[in-house]
């Protein structure tokens, strides 16, 4: 059953990846970060109360933070890849079978991880010697990490799977993501809920929190960061904790799900054309009548299909309403006193945080969608320049944040004092200048590494953004002064300034390509 | 007065006599690959122009120099008399481009596709709605304008291409290989659409493989191999094009049987090709060994009878064959 066909896949994965010089220098690079992030806190260590423990713990969120978005990318795509490319089927001709082909897209990206993983663990233990942590923790904290990633290769490849686009593969794989991260707390609060109101007993609490407990207990959050995780002072559980033998049985059970349901799910090739999506549904199609394409076509093309156009924005506009009104009506029941400050800061925090997520998602598939279909080409040949087109494309996407803009300013109106509060922090205060200042470099980011690569711009820019800020956070002993904000501002502003520089040559070069 | 018609009024139209598209010296390199040396040639207002070459001969390299997808390197070239690379925005105005693969926005119907196109170049709604029923039209596809261009056949999306690159009425096309791929019949009916298009006065370049089809179709032809230019000129005259070798056609009264091995033993002859469909023979002489008197005298003694003779007209295959080396590139 397992014949040399099976392996033949990994066997070509894995070579061609030993010879990318990439691959080895990102391995490098990363365990020069280690070794810098140790560093630092050697030098600034009178700052810190156990500084092992703390230096470890921001490698292990660095580390949750990257699984997480190898999670959504580079897992979710191992098998939708070959279906857009439409090389699946002569993969399957070549005699090669759905274990071969799965083991084949799936295991050389979670050798990728690992051993990036493993290839920080020697430094690590230095971490041992500027005190608060041991070997155990050490080693029961990468086999957390480890097995975790084994758990999402094992999602992803039954996502990647069941599901013909990528998109949509990555959609699906940020919901679960979501809902094991967030559910549980909800699920909570909703229990406790039902419990007031005598809803249901306790006996019955006592099984959902064990239900949920087991839930929770499957990713890292828990077994690392909680306060009876890896992570927390005089930690002597099993190495083999919970949370690991969860992890590999749940990443064994979806890849085994994958095996099952490939032959059925990959059977018939589809030709992978782009999506009209919520158009087809509700929307009437363009015809020499009343409804006709917009004066800016290019705003109107991308509205529509990139965003879904007025339907997919009348659908996140109930969806706000809905959810904003039920917290709204939580938040009426907590509490007593300064109840329409409370809704508003509420509104106005979570359409910030909407608009914030929001943003890159789009940014990211702005032009990939024109060069995956090969389109850029046709709008160049237009009579304007590239800057036109990057400006009516943008002016495309921005109507789909009316919704989260409406809700925002009905917090604001809601609760004046605490829109002027933020904004003060956010303008007036160097924090938040900074974290301005970042999440634009994050998009320009986004957008010149969509340009770039086929998938996982968006992860990708993050990680950008997000790695060399630890380092600099962890520099300057959690507290940064005044004037040491101003590197990374102006860092960020000139780094933006020759992306905006890079992104529109890069435009231009690859219409012609 | 919207973009479109203050670009009207100030675009002047084509004059007679001046070429439609003018290259001098143009070279191109992709990353110090040579893919295109001292490439001259004209291109004849209001003609269609076949554009041939072998794979990698760099046809497409030039469709997308002339188009202002690539800035010329060295030497220059002018559309309609304008600079494409001192103005490039009225170049782009005045021509449509047609890429060898099949991008469209296959999500959008194909009325939805038109009528974008048509607005991205400025069009008033009244322009775009004329304009569209006139490409529809023409390419024959308005019983299927409300249909989503990723079901349409490749026939079908071949012609919706075309409907796209002519809504803002280019004076030039450039056609990268626009009958691949399609069956005999659409491939007619293109070439149909095609001379309807040359009639109404446009300059149309176009490239292909199929070079029997490029000789009904086509004015003027320019070859090109390995980045060199090797022929451009009319059709007729590639097909006079002196060869390396001297050509006559025979044409007996009876087929040649045995006399062909004969015919083929001459001192002198370097090749002989029995021509498909008819007993005739194309026979290439050394001129210093043998002329076409001796050859004629050669071939009454071996007994044949002789119903025609003259110098041979190459087939345009053959034309290629001679003008393009061997190998892929």
């Amino acid at each position: 059953m397992l014949g040399r066909q099976t392996f033949a896949l990994v066997e070509r994965s894995l070579r061609v990846d030993t010879r990318l010089k990439r691959t080895h220098f990102v391995r490098l690079a990363f365990a020069g970060l280690i070794l810098l992030l140790l560093a630092q806190v050697q030098i600034g260590i009178n700052n810190y109360s156990s500084p092992g423990r703390d230096v470890f713990r921001n490698i292990c969120w660095l580390n949750f933070f990257l699984l997480n978005l190898a999670g959504l990318s580079f897992f979710s795509t191992a098998i939708t890849e070959e279906k857009e490319e439409m090389t699946l089927g002569l993969l399957r001709m070549a005699g090669i079978g759905p274990l071969g082909v799965l083991l084949g897209k799936v295991s050389p990206r979670l050798l990728s991880a690992v051993l990036l993983l493993s290839v920080q663990l020697p430094f690590t233990f230095l971490a041992i010697t500027l005190g608060g942590v041991n070997t155990h923790q050490i080693m029961a904290a990468y086999v957390a990490l480890l097995t975790f990633a084994v758990m999402l290769a094992g999602l992803g490849s039954f996502i990647s799977t069941i599901c013909e686009r990528s998109n949509v593969a990555v959609s699906i794989m940020t919901g679960i993501l979501a809902a094991l991260y967030v559910g549980p707390l909800l699920a909570h609060k909703a229990v406790d809920a039902l419990i007031r109101k005598k809803w249901i007993v306790h006996e019955t609490r006592k099984s959902i929190e064990t239900m949920l407990a087991c839930i929770e207990g499957t990713t890292p959050w828990d077994s690392l960061f909680s306060n009876r995780g890896v992570l927390s002072t005089n930690f002597n559980g099993p190495l083999l904790g919970y949370q690991a033998i969860a992890g590999l049985i749940v990443g064994a059970a979806f890849f085994g799900l994958a095996w099952a349901v490939f032959d059925a799910c990959t059977r018939n090739e589809i030709r992978v054309a782009p999506a009209r999506g919520l158009m087809a549904l509700f929307s009437k199609r363009v015809t020499a009548g009343g409804n006709r394409v917009w004066n800016n076509a290019l705003a109107w093309k991308d509205f529509n299909f990139l965003t879904g156009g007025t339907i997919a924005a009348s659908i996140k506009f109930v969806s706000y309403i809905i959810l904003m009104g039920s917290m709204a009506v939580l938040i009426a029941r907590e509490l007593r006193s300064d109840l329409m400050d409370s809704i508003g800061g509420t509104l106005i925090l979570s359409m910030l945080t909407a608009l914030l997520v929001e943003v890159p998602i789009y940014l990211s598939r702005m032009f990939r969608e024109e060069l995956r279909w090969q389109t850029w080409a046709d709008l160049v040949l237009l009579p304007q320049s590239i800057g036109w087109l990057i400006r009516n494309k943008l002016l495309g996407i921005l109507p789909t944040f009316i919704p989260a803009a409406l809700v925002f300013l009905f917090g604001a109106i809601l609760s004046p004092g605490f829109l002027q509060d933020t904004l003060r922090k956010a303008i007036l205060e160097a924090q938040g200048l900074y974290l301005i200042s970042q999440y634009i470099l994050g998009l320009h980011l986004i957008v010149l590494l969509s340009l770039s690569v086929k998938w996982g711009a968006l992860p990708f820019g993050l990680a950008l953004v997000v790695v060399p800020n630890v380092i600099f956070i962890v520099a300057c002993s959690m507290r940064p002064t005044l004037w040491q904000y101003a590197i990374p501002i102006s860092a960020a502003v000139v780094i933006c300034c020759v992306s905006q520089k890079l992104i529109v040559e890069k435009l231009r070069s690859l219409a012609s390509t | 007065m919207n973009d479109r018609e203050m670009a009207d009024a100030q675009s002047s139209p084509p004059a007679a006599g001046q070429p439609a598209i003018e290259l001098s010296g143009v070279a191109h390199y992709f990353r110090g690959f040579k893919a295109l040396v001292d490439v001259t040639f004209q291109v004849p207002l209001q003609s269609l122009h076949g554009f041939v070459g072998p794979n990698g001969a760099g046809k497409t390299t030039v469709l997308k120099l002339i188009c202002t997808l690539l800035k010329p390197q060295i030497g220059t070239l002018k559309v309609f008399d304008l600079d494409v690379r001192n103005e490039l925005t009225e170049v782009r105005r005045r021509l449509g481009f047609m890429p060898d693969h099949f991008s469209m926005y296959r999500q959008m119907t194909v009325y939805e596709y038109l009528d974008f196109f048509a607005a991205a170049y400025g069009l008033s709604l009244e322009q775009r709605t004329r304009v569209i029923e006139d490409t529809l039209e023409l390419t024959d596809m308005g019983a299927r304008r409300g249909d989503l261009i990723n079901g349409l056949s490749r026939g079908m999306q071949q012609r919706v291409g075309l409907a796209r690159v002519l809504v803002n009425d280019p004076d030039l096309l450039l056609l990268d290989e626009p009958a691949s791929g399609l069956d005999p019949r659409a491939r007619i009916e293109l070439m149909e659409i095609l001379r309807a298009l040359r009639s109404m006065g446009k300059t149309i370049v176009i490239s292909s493989h199929i070079l029997t089809e490029l000789a009904e179709l086509c004015d003027s032809v320019t070859i090109i191999d390995r980045g060199h230019v090797k022929y451009c000129g009319s059709m007729e005259g590639l097909l006079d094009h002196e060869a390396d070798f001297p050509t006559f056609r025979i044409t007996p009264t009876e087929p040649l049987n045995g006399q062909l091995d004969q015919l083929g033993g001459l001192p002198g002859v370097v090749g002989l090709e029995p021509v498909e469909g008819s007993h005739d023979v194309r026979i290439a002489l050394d001129p210093a060994v043998l002329d076409s008197n001796g050859l004629l005298r050669a071939a009454m003694d071996l007994g044949i009878t002789i119903a025609k003779f003259g110098p041979a007209q190459r087939h345009l295959n053959q034309a290629f064959m001679d003008l393009t080396e061997k190998g892929v590139r």
